[in-house]
């Protein structure tokens, strides 16, 4: 019953995304393909880094590892739109690298500079390398759990090969899953490949809103977008839905020689170099010295932020405040959805589940536009103008997510445990909720990263007075790296970082909770 | 029950940034003038006054014509009082409309009458000039393209770029070409196709790759050519229609006017007052955005010729001809 209702979800959407292809010209089909194509090579780069860096980090022990398996988050906090800035900055046309490899010639496009950059590929390597640690992190924890004993027993009967099988088998499921969430998020990605010049679909949804006001286009243009993540997300469900290794002790790490120690974290660093060391270093750059000559160092780097704190202050205040209701709604609403969601079993549940994921699918620009089209009326007017717009638009987005990570949480918490609180006379809440609070805090935190550096939705839906940081910054991005966006990307950043302190306390507290 | 209850109150409450109940001065702008350019403005303004200004900044993806979209998506719940428009066209298409609401500024009694509505439904001042942005280093000196028709010289085949011609003040000028002979226009723009003329995301885009050397000109405005020349990249300014036969270059003011059924209209013609003031013309020509005061008698960017000429245009004639210059750049131009 449950593969015959999959399986005709799949072709429904199918059917929807060929509907939607056959009545789109030609040029908006070329557009899906781009956007396919940056989907699919942004999965296929991050599952790449992504096994790599987990099986580096999670399968052995070396001096620094502890580090390196920190960083990996660093690449999720910093917007792809930031990476893109310093991509642009280190490959472009008159950036640093085609100038020391002599390849920057001003009588002509070098096929460094202008046909590396602004292309498919690029935006899809870019965009992988920023979502990797997604794959990186679901492959670790995978990884993590594989038990000593059915390692032990695969290396007695076929030696280090029947190993790599366990470990395979292990983590594929978890990095398959991520990989796929890694397409769906490349494929309705808006700010990157603008900032790269690659025309994709929800670039065209969001003309055909913006600019053209045809709500009609921008549906029918939407279609392909929503029914390739809806299909890609399902996927994900049915990966994360295998049951992983999870009996027993689990393996310790292996020790590696200094050598190959060297080797991984070199790796490990060069992955890390598009979406976090490259940007780190061209933001720090860019502070510290000035282009024209002038006097650089730390007295610079305090006048810009000084200046980009003057100017972008009072949207980091909105970014911050849109982005933490948006956690704080989309993770009550995500455990008051997933709480029933655990009890249904069959085809309700698998309704329910794709009904609470679906408006992760949907582009940005419809995003933006179902909040103006369900908000602009008399009585919803104090949404509409004012951050509830803002909020609402962020919410249908990655309220989902929030959803997603809570019913995975509350999934693995057996039913018996509530049952046993009710006969203790405690509400079943008390019992679950500390278990999965953990989870749920880091939901929080990555709805909340979502939230404050989206642009699309943010770019139609922010009204007057209350612009926000990500769409300040995109829209500053076209008059080329100076002071000004270098001083408003470490803004940004510093509206990221915000709540780290103060979810890493709160997980301190769980930690000593539990303990007790 | 009693939950629900408390939550439908806080995201009340969330519609309320203020969370006070007592009616304040304020003022809804939509601005389409660069936010780093308008908003020392604006803030000035509040500053002044003591009106609270509430300004919703274009995109760079859609420029004016975004804004104008919302303008119309609004007109049955107007919350817009005061439409800043950094061009022309699309503020005479909105007052054509009906969505604009007459009035008079006292400020705007010395700017020349080309730039204001006859109905006073919008008014001009400060002004960005159409030019052509020159790499010096991919192009002679003897061969300095001189007019668009140099656009369609094979010899520049796929090395000059325009922006895409569906937004901001390239939609504009086209419409504007249109206006003025519009098969004239459509063999200039199929010469483009055929030219292999690179389409870019924006004035701003051809601005970088003219600079970078990626193109060897392109078609831009007057304040994105200010900051590749304040960055000392090698590249030259253009005015097209200069010549003894040049029929001038193409100005495109910056517009200013009041929407019908404002919600706070007083605070609103105070707001139009202070921007078509000379102090804000003077200040948006010293900006980085090199604007083009419509004042004679005020101080412009050094590298922009005292006696530029200005093509004469007829501006309810090139608002007329933008659906039909959208529809063939849409259907012919950008056909793959």
């Amino acid at each position: 019953m449950k593969r015959a209702l999959a399986g005709a979800a799949a072709a429904a959407l199918l059917c929807a995304a060929g509907g939607g292809l056959w009545a789109l010209e030609a040029e908006d089909r070329a557009a899906f393909a781009r956007s396919l194509g940056v989907g699919a090579l942004a999965a296929l780069c991050a599952l790449a880094l992504g096994l790599g860096y987990a099986f580096v980090v999670a399968r052995h022990r070396f001096l620094g590892r502890g580090l390196l398996a920190a960083l990996a988050v660093g690449p999720l906090a910093t917007p792809p739109y930031v990476a893109a800035i310093a991509w642009v900055d280190a490959l472009g046309p008159a950036g640093w690298l085609p100038r020391l490899c002599g390849l920057s010639d001003p009588r002509g496009p070098s096929l460094l500079a202008g046909g590396l950059v602004y292309s498919v590929p690029s935006c899809g390597l870019l965009l992988g390398c920023c979502l990797f640690p997604l794959v990186g992190l679901a492959a670790a924890a995978a990884l993590l759990r594989v038990p000593r004993g059915a390692l032990e027993a695969a290396r007695l009967a076929r030696g280090p090969l029947g190993e790599h099988a366990v470990l395979w088998a292990a983590a594929a499921p978890a990095a398959g899953a991520a990989a796929l969430v890694v397409f769906s998020l490349a494929l309705v990605e808006f700010a990157v490949p603008q900032l790269l010049r690659v025309g994709v679909l929800a670039e065209s949804v969001y003309l055909a809103l913006a600019a053209d006001d045809r709500p009609g286009l921008a549906l029918l243009r939407s279609l392909p977008l929503l029914s390739a993540t809806t299909l890609a997300l399902g996927g994900a469900l049915l990966c994360w839905r295998r049951p992983p290794l999870n009996a027993g002790e689990p393996a310790p790490r292996r020790p590696l020689g200094r050598r190959h120690a060297a080797a991984a974290a070199l790796g490990c660093l060069l992955a890390l170099a598009p979406g976090l060391l490259n940007p780190a270093t061209s933001l720090g750059l860019r502070l510290w010295i000035d282009p024209a000559g002038g006097a650089g160092g730390p007295a610079r780097a305090a006048h810009v932020l000084a200046s980009a704190w003057e100017a972008g202050s009072a949207d980091a205040a909105r970014s911050v405040t849109a982005g933490a209701l948006t956690a704080s709604c989309g993770l009550l609403l995500g455990v008051a959805v997933a709480w029933p969601l655990r009890r249904l079993r069959g085809p309700q549940r698998l309704l329910l589940a794709a009904a609470s994921l679906l408006p992760f699918a949907l582009p940005a620009p419809l995003a933006g536009l179902s909040t103006l089209a369900l908000l602009n009326h008399e009585w919803t007017a104090p949404l509409y103008d004012g951050l509830g717009a803002l909020v609402f638009a962020l919410g249908l987005r990655f309220a989902p997510l929030a959803v997603l990570a809570a019913w995975l949480a509350l999934h693995r918490v057996p039913l018996e445990q509530e049952e046993a609180a009710r006969l203790c006379g405690r509400h079943p809440a008390r019992a679950i909720l500390p278990q999965i609070a953990p989870a749920l805090l880091a939901a929080w935190l990555g709805v909340y990263l979502l939230a404050v550096t989206e642009y699309g939705a943010s770019a139609l839906a922010a009204p007057p007075g209350q612009s926000v940081l990500s769409v300040f910054l995109v829209n500053e991005a076209h008059y080329g790296q100076g002071a000004e966006l270098s001083g408003l990307c470490a803004l940004l950043l510093g509206v990221v970082l915000l709540p780290l302190p103060a979810v890493g306390a709160g997980v301190a507290w769980l930690r000593w909770r539990r303990r007790a | 029950m009693r939950r629900a209850a408390l939550f439908a109150v806080f995201l009340l409450l969330l519609g309320c940034p203020g969370g006070g109940t007592s009616p304040r001065r304020q003022v809804v702008v939509y601005c389409a003038l660069d936010r780093l350019f308008a908003q020392p403005i604006l803030e000035r303004f509040a500053r002044e006054t003591g009106i609270e200004v509430l300004p919703k900044w274009d995109t760079e993806a859609t420029k004016t014509t975004g804004l104008v979209q919302a303008l119309r998506s609004e007109a049955e719940r107007v919350r817009c009082d005061v439409f800043w428009n950094n061009e022309i066209a699309h503020s005479v298409a909105l007052a054509r409309d009906g969505l604009l609401a007459p009035y008079e500024s006292p400020s705007a009694e010395d700017l020349p009458a080309w730039a204001r509505d006859p109905e006073r439904r919008w008014t001009g001042f400060a002004a960005r000039a159409r030019v052509i942005l020159v790499n010096t280093e991919a192009v002679p000196a003897d061969a300095l393209p001189t007019s668009l028709d140099d656009f369609l010289d094979p010899r520049w085949k796929g090395r000059c770029g325009i922006a895409k011609p569906l937004f901001g003040t390239t939609a504009t000028h086209v419409a504007y070409l249109f206006a003025k002979n519009a098969e004239a226009a459509k063999r200039w723009l199929a010469g483009l196709r055929a030219n292999e003329v690179v389409v870019c995301a924006g004035n701003a885009d051809v601005k970088d790759r003219v600079a970078s050397g990626e193109l060897a000109f392109g078609l831009t405005d007057t304040d994105d050519a200010n900051l590749a020349l304040r960055a000392k990249r090698p590249v030259r300014v253009v005015f097209p229609g200069q010549g003894p036969d040049g029929e001038g270059t193409l100005l495109l003011p910056n517009t200013v006017a009041v929407l019908r059924g404002a919600p706070h209209p007083a605070e609103a013609r105070r707001l139009v007052d202070y921007l078509l003031a000379p102090e804000v013309e003077r200040a948006l020509a010293a900006s980085r955005s090199a604007q083009i005061p419509l004042r004679p008698s005020l101080p412009r960017a050094p590298w922009i010729p005292s006696d530029l000429r200005a093509a004469p245009v007829d501006w309810q004639a090139v608002a007329a001809a933008l659906p039909a210059a959208r529809d063939f750049v849409r259907r012919e131009f950008l056909r793959r």
